[in-house]
């Protein structure tokens, strides 16, 4: 899957600037494309092997990220718009915003992702 | 008239009384088929419930059918239920407008079905990637901590939840 991160720690995840490799590996990102992938694969939208380890990569990056009381880490805060100047320096804003945990940005796309795995709607294993 | 004249009347009074006795029960027997055709109406109406069972099979022509069944199931009792859950089962099937009528038939009987899938098709693929994941990351474990956690963030006001406009 394009610009997910592959190796490492942070195997699974995508960056806070996707396709800007020294911007950190972000944790709400990750969960909205498992979702979306997630959501897709089961409903038969996406088919093929390279989407189902996507979105599995994806959930265990999430996993890894999720501590004992349910609390997602590495998420980005509201962002706000960089201001006007080069390429450079508006991805070096959202690059260099701190990341941080128990945010709802990543909390509430962490239960899409968990509910679109599950399926709780579709019999058999969940 | 005389009294001797009166007697000679009595086989006659006697001849009609006779008549019209065979004449009453004639009329008696001919009112008979009256009920008769009714009852046959109220046969027919359970005939138009009973093709509802078949309905769980779920063929194209469910929704009809389970409509028919729905105001059969008026008068018939149990056996229009199954008329529902089979409107029921088809709807969650979900081909399109049609179904949800039979669904909207089957909440008769029980319905639930019928209104919560409303028609959509749904798929519900098997995906080897996703049945074995480490357990304490498990999609049920962590989404249950994660919406024991989500509870203290509903009542946060929009101010402290690192939103920046």
């Amino acid at each position: 899957m394009p610009l997910q991160i592959t190796s490492g720690n942070d195997s699974g995840m995508w960056r806070q600037v996707l396709d800007l490799p020294t911007s950190n590996p972000e944790s709400s990102c990750t969960a909205m494309f498992t979702f979306a992938l997630t959501t897709g694969i089961r409903y038969g939208w996406l088919k093929g092997a390279k989407y189902n380890t996507a979105a599995r990569n994806g959930w265990i990056a999430l996993g890894n990220k999720t501590d004992s009381n349910g609390v997602l880490t590495k998420v980005c805060p509201g962002t706000g718009q960089a201001s006007a100047g080069t390429l450079a320096s508006q991805q070096a804003f959202y690059a260099n915003i701190a990341l941080g945990s128990n945010d709802q940005h990543g909390q509430a796309p962490l239960l899409w992702a968990a509910r679109a795995l599950m399926r709780p709607d579709c019999s058999g294993v969940h | 008239m005389r009294l001797e004249n009166a007697y000679r009347l009595v086989p006659l009074m006697l001849a009609a009384l006779l008549l019209s006795a065979g004449l009453l029960n004639c009329s008696s027997t001919d009112s008979h088929p009256t009920p008769a055709v009714s009852a046959g109406a109220a046969g027919a109406a359970n005939l138009a419930g009973s093709p509802n069972t078949p309905a769980p099979g779920g063929s194209g022509n469910v929704a009809g059918a389970a409509a028919a069944g729905a105001s059969a199931s008026a008068g018939a009792g149990g056996a229009p239920a199954s008329a529902g859950s089979g409107g029921a089962i088809t709807a969650s099937a979900g081909a399109s407008g049609a179904p949800t009528s039979a669904g909207a038939g089957g909440a008769s009987g029980s319905g639930a079905g019928g209104t919560a899938q409303g028609g959509a098709a749904v798929a519900c693929e098997v995906v080897n990637e996703f049945q074995n994941f480490p357990a304490a990351i498990a999609p049920a474990a962590i989404a249950k901590l994660a919406v024991n956690n989500f509870k203290s963030h509903t009542g946060r006001p929009l101010a402290t939840a690192n939103h920046q406009r």
